[in-house]
């Protein structure tokens, strides 16, 4: 099993060229929605212009949940399978997963100050959504607070793991109780969202979830040079001005 | 295609601009920020390999 994801020597060969790729191609693709979310869109008929906070909202919401699910999984490939650069992996995702948790929780306040009245309620959609900004703000803190790479892999590993219970309590809990935060608008059976607006969050969705990928192998690569500045294998790969 | 008939009733947003442009400013700023730091992370790793390669040659030749 030899490959970018589990090699590092292979990971920074490769991966130069894909941030780059996927940093224009974020560039690219939020542009659209941008335009799409501000210009094209109509007013909603409920909610007036302030709707348009939620193409920002529920894009970066829905990265948060993704981010901290991929790095559960990773963590669990490196803790049953011994596999370093999973771990690294999984740590390059964390100031991301934070990152776009924090700003579901900021767009959300001030989407529900002019819709529900208020900033914040202890609604259970938005007290869970806060647990997973105190689960990375966790791992993110272990992670520095251990100087031995390999004991701050298994012990945030462990919390990424234990924690990603919390994913499906966010995703369920407006059904589960009773909340102000509204449900699902997008479902299996379809989506009771106009079909400008749902292009627009889409595109906007894929923007963000674009950009996730591109930071996240971008502080892998960083983390991994750090890591393994003693390697040979590196020494000759920036001698050689491949890196 | 555009939905506005003018500039200012973009800018105006229906009353709720500050809501709307200031949740986008702040995505904006986070992004180019986050961006800005992964970016000083990776080059500062290059530093430290340039300086442990420098180390490791300063030894050889010793």
């Amino acid at each position: 099993m030899s490959n970018a994801w589990t090699d590092p020597e292979h990971f920074l060969r490769r991966s130069s060229a894909w941030v780059r790729l996927l940093y224009l191609l974020f560039a690219l693709v939020a542009a659209v929605a941008l335009f799409l979310g501000l210009f094209v869109c109509p007013v909603d008929a409920v909610q007036g212009q302030s709707y348009r906070i939620l193409f920002i909202h529920v894009a970066s919401a829905w990265m948060s949940m993704l981010i901290y699910v991929l790095m559960a999984l990773f963590c669990i490939v490196a803790l049953a399978f011994e596999r370093e650069q999973c771990s690294v992996f999984a740590a390059a995702m964390a100031p991301t997963g934070a990152l776009m948790a924090f700003l579901a929780l900021v767009t959300g306040s001030l989407w529900g100050r002019p819709t529900w009245g208020t900033y914040w309620v202890w609604d259970a959609r938005l007290t869970s959504e806060l647990v997973l900004l105190f689960l990375y703000v966790g791992f993110l803190a272990l992670q520095s607070a251990i100087d031995d790479a390999r004991r701050a892999d298994k012990a945030c590993g462990l919390i990424a793991i234990v924690g990603v219970v919390n994913v499906p309590i966010i995703y369920f809990s407006v059904k589960w109780w009773n909340t102000l935060h509204q449900g699902a608008s997008i479902t299996s059976k379809g989506s009771s969202i106009a079909p400008m607006m749902l292009t627009a969050l889409l595109v906007m969705v894929a923007a963000f979830t674009i950009y996730g990928f591109a930071s996240t192998i971008a502080r892998a690569r960083a983390i991994t040079i750090e890591r393994s500045r003693r390697a040979e294998w590196l020494q000759n790969q920036y001698e050689e001005g491949k890196l | 295609m555009i939905v506005w008939n003018s500039v200012s009733e973009f800018f105006h947003m229906g009353g709720h601009a500050p809501f709307v442009f200031g949740a986008y400013a702040i995505v904006f700023c986070a992004i180019v920020l986050e961006s800005w730091l992964v970016a000083r992370r990776l080059s500062a790793a290059k530093r430290v390999l340039k300086r442990t390669i420098a180390l490791r040659e300063a030894q050889g030749e010793e």
